[in-house]
This record gives C-alpha cells, sequence and structure tokens, in this order.
C-alpha cells in the first residue's frame, strides 16, 4: 500500500481541495447570485442620478430627496399603523380557523377551507371597490339599510379609514392567506402528539397551545413575517381607500415617484433599501429562532387518526367559520358577478333601475387579446408551478439539509424578493433582463416572466417547503440511503412524496400568482406575452371596469378550477 | 393680472408652436406607401383604450393592409420600459402616441423621436388650411411631436339638485364655507391633468386659494374617477373638481342630474389628452411608422383616432358632431393650454411643486 505524507499530498495537489469546496458551493453561489441581482440593482441605483441611456452621474440626492420630504415620515408611520393592525389579529384568526378546518371535526371544513382558496385568489383592487359600494359613509347600502333600519343619523361604517383599510386587507388577503400558509403545517402533524397530550389528561385547548401550537410554529413565523412584509409593501387598497381619507403609504410614495414624469428612479429606490435591512433583520431572528428547536412531526409510523371532536362547539364552529369566508368570498365575488353584468358596474339608473346587459361579456369574448392572454397566463402559471416545486425543494433542502457552506446565508437571501414593492422589483428585472447577456435572449419571452415570478414567489415557497421539510424525521431519508438509494432516489421516492401536500400549496399558490400579478410582470410583459391580470389593468384603467370585472370573473374561475385540481390531487396523497 | 399673463402666454405659446406651411409629396407619399405594405407590420404604442386600439388597428390594416401591433399601456408605465430597451439597443417602438408629461419631459428630451415634420409627406396630412388657426401643431419648439388632439375640458362638475344655477360660478365660489367638506377633489400630489389643475388654480388664484381650497374646505380627495363621479352623481358631494368629462357624461347619460359649470374667473382649460404622435428614430419598421403617422396626421386617421378616444382632432376637416359642443375650441374665445409647451416647462411644474411644500405634501 502505497501512503503519503501531508506534504506530498499537498504537492500533488494544492488547489484541489479549495476547487472541490468551491464547486460544492456552486449551488448555493449561482442561487445567491440570482437572488441578489435585483437587490445590487436597486441599492446601486439609489446612487444613480441620471436616467438609463444618459450618462452616468452618481450622487446622494436621491436619499436626501427621498428621506427629507416632509410626508416621508407620516406615510412610513401609517405603514406600521397598519401592518400592526392587522398581522397579528390576521395570524390568531387565520391560525385559529386553520386548527378548526384542518384538525376537527368542523362540518364542511374541505368546502370552506376551499372558499379560503378562492378569496385569496380574487383581485384585490375590485373587492375594494366592492366594499366600498357596501360601506360607503355616504351611500354605502349596508350603511343606508343600517341608518334606515335603526334610526341612526350617521353611517355606522366609514370605508375610507385606518379600520375599513384593515377590514379589506384581512377579508382578501391576509385571513386567507393565513388559512392557506398555515393548513399544510397542521395537516402534516403526527396526531399521536395530540393522542398522548389527550391521555394525559390535557384538555383540547391544553393540546392545542402546548402541543399543536409549538409544532406550526415555522409555518406561523412564515405566516407572521409574510404578512407583516407583504402589509408593508400593499398599496393598491391603501390607494384606493386611503388617499380620500388622507392616508398615505410607503408604498404609495414609493411608486409615485417611479412613475413619475421624468421618473425619480433615484428616491424611490432609496426608499426601498430600508426595506431590505429589515427584511434581512426578520430572517436573521426567523432563522436564530428555528436554529435552537425540533419541528419533527411526520415520522416513519403511521399517522391517521380521526379528527378532534369539537363535541358542542361543532355548530357554533362552522358557522363562524362559514361566516368568515363568505365574507372573504361571497360578498365581493356576487359583486364582481353582479357588476359583470351591469350597464355601469355598482351603479343603477338615475330612477333606480338596474339595466343589465350582455354586451361586455360579449366585447370581452370578441376581444382578440382575451383568447391570448388565457393561453399566456396558462403557460405561465403552468411553468412557475412546476418549476416551483423543484427549485424551492431544491433550494429548502439545501438550506435545512445539505452540509453545504453558504447555506444559512442563503437561507437570508431567499426572502428579499419581498422587500421590493412591485414596480421597482419589475423595473430592475427589466434592466436585469434587457442588460445581462444571454438573459437577453429571453426578453419579451413567456419565459422572462416566469423567471420573475420564479424569483417573487421564492419567499413563501422556499420557506413553505422549509416547514414541510423540518416536519419529515431525518431518519426517514437515512432509512433510504441506508437501503441503497443514491440521493436522486431518496428525495424522489421519499422526500418528494411526503413533501406532497406541501408541494401542491406551493404549485397552487405560484399557478395563482401567476394569475393575479400585476406589478412584477407589467414592464416585462409585450402584447405577445400579455396575462389575464394585465388585461384587466388595461380594461380598469381605461375605464372599462365592466370589462374588467368580466376578466376578473373569467379569473376567479380559472383559479377555481385550479384549486379543485390541487385539493384534488392533495387528497390522493393525504390518503395514501 | 394673473390672468392676463397666464392669457398672454397661452397665445405666445400657440405662435411658438405653428408649424409652417408645407406642401406634401404626393409621389412620395405612394413611394411610402408601397415601402410600408413591404415591411407589413408597425408596432404602436398608444392610448390604453380599448375603442382607440380596436378602430386604428382595424381601419389602418383596411386600408393600408397594415398589422398594427398595437401595446397600451399608457405614457408612465410604456416610458420605463422603452428607456430600459434602447439603452439595451433594443429598438421595438415604431410609433408612440401619448400624453404632454410623458412627450414633453420624457421622449423629446431623450431624444427618441426625430423631427416629424419632414416625414409628413401625404398631401391631406400637411396641408394646414385643413388645420385650426391654419398650421400644424407640435408639442415643442423643435417640432419633433405632433400635436393632434385639443379640446376644452370642464373642470367643475356638480350635482345641479344640490346646487342652484349660478351657485357656482366662479372659482372663488368654492372657497364659501357652505362647501366645506362638500367638494370631491383630484389628488394635487399626482402630475398629469391633477398636476394641470392645481397649477392652473395657483398660477391664477395664488397660493392663499389654493392653500384655503385643499385645507379649510376639507375636500375628499380622489385618484379614482369611477368612485368621484359616482359620488357626485349619488348626491354624496355637490361639487367635483377636476371632473372626468367622460365619467361625468356616462352618468348625465343615466339620467342623473349632473352638469358642468365653466366658472367666469378664469381662462377655460384646453387640453389634448393622448394627443401627441412622435416617430421613433431607429424604427424596426420605418416606413409603416412614416405611413402610420401621416395617416394619423391625415382625414381618415385623424377622424378615426378622434372618434374612438373622444378627444377634439385639430384637424377641420373632418367630421366631429359627436364631440359635445363645449369641448370644441371657439374662434374670439380666451382659454390656458395646459398642453402648450411653454406653459408645462416654464410654469406649471414650479408652480406644482410650490403647491406641494404648501400643502406639506
Amino acid at each position: 500500500m502505497v501512503t503519503y505524507s501531508a506534504a506530498q499530498r499537498s504537492s500533488q495537489a494544492p488547489f484541489a481541495p479549495q476547487l472541490t469546496a468551491l464547486l460544492r458551493c456552486l449551488p448555493v453561489i449561482l442561487i445567491s447570485i440570482v437572488a441578489l441581482a435585483p437587490v445590487a440593482i436597486i441599492l446601486v441605483s439609489s446612487f444613480r442620478l441620471s436616467l438609463p441611456g444618459q450618462p452616468t452621474k452618481w450622487g446622494f440626492d436621491g436619499w436626501i430627496a427621498a428621506f427629507s420630504s416632509p410626508s416621508i415620515w407620516d406615510a412610513i408611520a401609517n405603514t406600521f399603523i397598519l401592518a400592526a393592525m392587522r398581522v397579528p389579529i390576521s395570524v390568531v384568526i387565520g391560525c385559529l380557523l386553520a386548527w378548526l378546518l384542518i384538525r376537527t371535526n368542523l362540518r364542511w371544513r374541505r368546502h370552506i377551507e376551499f372558499l379560503f382558496w378562492i378569496a385569496f385568489f380574487l383581485p384585490t383592487l375590485p373587492m375594494a371597490m366592492a366594499w366600498a359600494l357596501l360601506l360607503d359613509p355616504h351611500s354605502g347600502w349596508v350603511n343606508l339599510a343600517l341608518m334606515k333600519l335603526l334610526g341612526l343619523e350617521e353611517a355606522p361604517f366609514n370605508i375610507f379609514s385606518y379600520l375599513g383599510i384593515t377590514w379589506v386587507h384581512m377579508t382578501a388577503t391576509t385571513v386567507p392567506v393565513m388559512v392557506i400558509l398555515l393548513g399544510p403545517a397542521f395537516r402534516g402533524l403526527d396526531p399521536a402528539m395530540e393522542e398522548s397530550a389527550r391521555m394525559s389528561g390535557a384538555s383540547r385547548l391544553e393540546s392545542l397551545r402546548l402541543i399543536t401550537l409549538p409544532l406550526v410554529t415555522p409555518a406561523l413565523m412564515v405566516a407572521a413575517v409574510a404578512g407583516f412584509i407583504r402589509s408593508l409593501e400593499a398599496f393598491e387598497v391603501e390607494l384606493y381607500l386611503g388617499v380620500p381619507a388622507g392616508i398615505r403609504v410607503y408604498s404609495t410614495k414609493i411608486q409615485e415617484l417611479a412613475v413619475w414624469e421624468p421618473p425619480r428612479y433615484a428616491p424611490s429606490m432609496a426608499m426601498s433599501v430600508p426595506f431590505v435591512a429589515l427584511l434581512f433583520l426578520l430572517a436573521i431572528l426567523y432563522q436564530r429562532f428555528l436554529a435552537t428547536r425540533s419541528f419533527t412531526t411526520v415520522s416513519g409510523k403511521g399517522s391517521a387518526s380521526p379528527p378532534i371532536d369539537l363535541g358542542a362547539w361543532r355548530w357554533p364552529a362552522t358557522i363562524l367559520c362559514g361566516a368568515v369566508a363568505a365574507l372573504a368570498v361571497l360578498v365581493p365575488t356576487a359583486t364582481l358577478l353582479f357588476g359583470s353584468f351591469m350597464e355601469v358596474f355598482g351603479v343603477t339608473r338615475a330612477d333606480g333601475s338596474f339595466l343589465f346587459t350582455l354586451s361586455h361579456w360579449r366585447a370581452v369574448l370578441h376581444d382578440s387579446l382575451f383568447a391570448s392572454s388565457v393561453v399566456n397566463t396558462l403557460e405561465i402559471g403552468l411553468g412557475t408551478a412546476v418549476l416551483a416545486v423543484l427549485i424551492y425543494s431544491t433550494i429548502a433542502y439545501i438550506i435545512l439539509r445539505s452540509r453545504l457552506g453558504g447555506r444559512k446565508f442563503l437561507g437570508l437571501v431567499t426572502w428579499l424578493p419581498w422587500a421590493f414593492p412591485g414596480i421597482l422589483l419589475s423595473l430592475s428585472f427589466l434592466w436585469l433582463f434587457l442588460g445581462t447577456p444571454v438573459l437577453n435572449l429571453l426578453y419579451g419571452s413567456l419565459a422572462s416572466l416566469v423567471l420573475a415570478m420564479l424569483f417573487k414567489e421564492m419567499p413563501v415557497g422556499v420557506n413553505l417547503m422549509r416547514s414541510g421539510l423540518l416536519q419529515i424525521a431525518v431518519e426517514l431519508e437515512e432509512a433510504g440511503k441506508m437501503s441503497g438509494a443514491d440521493w436522486w432516489q431518496t428525495y424522489r421516492m421519499v422526500l418528494l412524496p411526503l413533501l406532497a401536500p406541501t408541494a401542491i400549496t406551493v404549485a397552487t399558490l405560484a399557478f395563482i400568482s401567476c394569475v393575479k400579478d400585476i406589478s412584477t410582470m407589467i414592464l416585462l410583459s409585450t402584447p405577445d406575452t400579455r396575462p389575464l391580470s394585465l388585461l384587466v389593468l388595461d380594461y380598469t384603467s381605461n375605464g372599462s371596469i365592466e370589462n374588467g370585472a368580466v376578466v376578473g370573473v373569467i379569473s376567479a374561475a380559472l383559479a377555481v378550477g385550479v384549486a379543485l385540481l390541487g385539493r384534488r390531487i392533495g387528497s390522493r396523497f393525504a390518503r395514501s | 393680472m394673473r390672468r392676463a399673463r397666464t392669457a398672454i402666454a397661452a397665445a405666445l405659446g400657440l405662435l411658438l408652436l405653428a408649424g409652417p406651411a408645407e406642401a406634401g409629396d404626393a409621389a412620395a407619399f405612394q413611394a411610402l406607401v408601397k415601402a410600408a405594405q413591404q415591411e407589413g407590420s408597425v408596432v404602436l404604442d398608444g392610448p390604453p383604450l380599448d375603442k382607440v386600439r380596436e378602430a386604428v388597428t382595424r381601419q389602418f390594416a383596411k386600408t393600408y393592409g397594415i398589422t398594427v401591433t398595437y401595446i397600451s399601456s399608457g405614457g408612465p408605465k410604456s416610458a420605463p420600459r422603452i428607456r430600459a430597451e434602447r439603452a439595451a439597443e433594443r429598438y421595438l417602438l415604431d410609433v408612440f402616441v401619448t400624453g404632454a408629461d410623458t412627450a414633453i419631459f420624457t421622449v423629446v428630451p431623450s431624444g427618441w423621436v426625430d423631427p416629424i415634420e419632414p416625414a409628413l409627406i401625404d398631401p391631406l396630412a400637411t396641408d394646414p388650411a385643413r388645420w385650426r388657426d391654419g398650421h400644424l401643431w407640435f408639442a415643442d419648439p423643435g417640432h419633433e411631436m405632433l400635436r393632434l388632439t385639443a379640446y376644452v375640458t370642464p373642470v367643475v362638475a356638480v350635482n345641479s339638485k344640490l346646487v342652484k344655477p349660478g351657485e357656482v360660478g366662479r372659482f372663488t365660489d368654492l372657497l364659501d364655507p357652505k362647501w366645506r367638506g362638500k367638494i370631491i377633489a383630484k389628488d394635487p400630489t399626482v402630475t398629469g391633468t391633477s398636476g394641470s389643475l392645481i397649477s392652473y388654480l395657483y398660477l391664477t388664484f395664488g397660493g392663499d386659494y389654493v392653500a384655503k381650497l385643499y385645507k379649510e374646505q376639507k375636500p375628499f380627495i380622489s385618484r379614482n374617477s369611477r368612485q368621484a363621479s359616482q359620488a357626485l352623481a349619488n348626491g354624496n358631494y355637490p361639487i367635483w373638481l377636476g371632473a372626468d368629462m367622460h365619467e361625468t357624461l356616462h352618468f348625465r347619460q343615466l339620467g342623473y342630474p349632473v352638469a358642468f359649470v365653466f366658472p367666469s374667473d378664469g381662462p377655460r382649460i384646453v387640453s389634448g389628452g393622448w394627443g401627441f404622435v412622435g416617430l421613433m428614430n431607429k424604427a424596426p419598421h420605418p416606413n409603416a411608422a412614416k405611413l402610420l403617422v401621416n395617416w394619423l396626421a391625415g382625414p381618415e386617421g385623424a377622424a378615426t383616432y378622434a372618434k374612438a378616444a373622444e378627444f377634439v382632432s385639430l384637424r377641420t376637416d373632418i367630421d366631429q358632431d359627436w364631440a359635445e359642443d363645449f369641448t370644441k375650441l371657439k374662434p374670439g374665445e380666451t382659454y390656458l393650454d395646459t398642453y402648450d409647451y411653454k406653459f408645462i416647462t416654464e410654469q406649471r411644474d414650479a408652480a406644482f411643486q410650490r403647491v406641494q411644500k404648501l400643502l406639506g405634501l
């Protein structure tokens, strides 16, 4: 046997260990570069005072302009007030709803859960408009009815207020999203732990508080952080309901600067940078929290178990959950559907009569743009959904289960897409695609939109996958390897099936985001690649709100179809 | 005194932007048509209006057999994309139809267009006798973009059941305490038509007036024309300052008691909508692009565009009976043209910035 001394080994291949280490880190490096590129563009652009195509000029004027505006600090305060109002409440309500829907014997729980998926899908701005029709302090139908019924002199509700904005967000997005994000976590729990708690004498509430909630903490934290960050960048509802009440928020200020003529990119980019810092901080805290605990709940043991019996609370809980779902879904969808057949959306004739018409439906269905938009949407959605599962699960695996260098940094970097308001992300992607060799070949294609959406959905997708992986015992993977399977076989035959409920959620969310998204795709889309969401925007921004309502109804139907399909596939995996 | 200054500025501006009397070249135009037809298609970025998209693409294809690829993002949304494309040396757009702000602050200074005047060779397009005041109209002193439309736009609409005739006969009547909390107004922080209105009020009546109007009168601020027009029609707010003409007319057609008011203490305002057309340089289909601008400037294209967009054309030889009479410019009347180059570049922006500071925005 020939042996070599350390010096001999070193002299034979002096760079081999470094090269090997570098190659092992390559996936982390590549993914980090992709995630950091838009961030770098935005950061650098905050110091660039000239516009693209002009001689370059650098300076701090953008930062000074951004933070010396008198109204900016009011906008920042409003942003945090609104986030603080709705996120904690939504997390609590969402958690309770998810537990009731997934873990108990609530009546019609699958149908009610499904309604939350539909609520998540519905376009936000039309829902704000629908609620304004009902709760406008002067002409809202609910207000008028209550004033007549109760003999009130003033309307009891005012949608143009902090509470109004919070209400619309909670019913339209935040609570449904919490239910969707927390559902897979509750579904993946090993019921044996709850059974053990009950056998030891714990009540249902004690079992929920001491066993269930701690185990779903990763998903809860993802949901809370997601809700908080998204509320910081929200602006459609704030624009519609806040501006009349003098409530301006951070994201509306950023957007105003970006679409100024000529555009003021430097200050708008400068305003985004603190978001990045805040997001990084939240991500670091989240990672540290996860590192100190174990959340394994899916093990090699069987997990079939009857749902928790609510006893006398069954029907009251069903009515409560059903009422929340109805508020989130039935009110806005009924308004959208009704409005799509009205001569003027939400408006009667002066004599109070309605004029219903099919003309808007005919106009949309005969519009040559409509068919191409549907096809584009399906292609973008399917492409994003499939790639989302593959890419996000791989990233999540690298972060949690690999020993690759830089994986913790990768975990932080995956949160970054949320730090930017959509219009700035869209702008940075536009510059990235046009200014980068190879990528510029994709400009104007559906592939560019798929890549942009994959980037945008990375925070939710990767962290959902992480939550799912955290619940799977490492021993299952080790058992696969001990049986002779290589990494890919173990991943495909052991992990992916166990991750299936999470994967389906991620795929469905990714698809529906593509159907809904406007701000990320708006600058990348061309007439050939325009999806349905941008068609809605085109219609509503040119005053054809009725046509926008028609496309909104069709988009909702598409999402319902996708959600049904996702549910069917998910049920099959749950049973197996 | 202030009103006189703005009227004089408007008149000077009109003189500045008047084009010389040029004759077209019929033979060159025919050659252009043939060359354009060989190219077969043209890319137009135009207003986000379905009727315009349908009418222009259909009629141009019918007349010349050339396909129009229509991008309808609207100027402020198109400009970032076009800028990025051109910085990366991707020249994908042939013709750009846009509003004043994008034209004057973005398109022209960025050097995206070549002067349009030499490209206008259709005798029907260039005959000055067929244009208002006997000349072609341009966006800028360099004649780089052609102006297609100009119409009087009312800025005050009232619910006629709640506001008696003459009760709001002057802009200064809006400061009457009885209208406190009862006016719905455009967002004063937004440029474009809102910016023009706020600047007009500042330049005509001064900073005190604007401060009293937006602070003491506590108007309901709306960026959504549908929301505002509905509030007016329902009587929630009897007065709408910055009224959207098309939305208000829509409600009038539904039988609601809404009417326009033209206050007597300020000149009437002229706007242009998406009324500027530019010929992009390094266009992918240069001949089809030239043909399209000639068509838009000519009688058929101008009529098609004006009727679809519901903006009164600056041509005088086309049927515009579809337009409301108050939108047409009348000889001898004094107007403030908010699409005038000098007004926009020298007065409006400065006034707008001062108003932002005044209102603490």
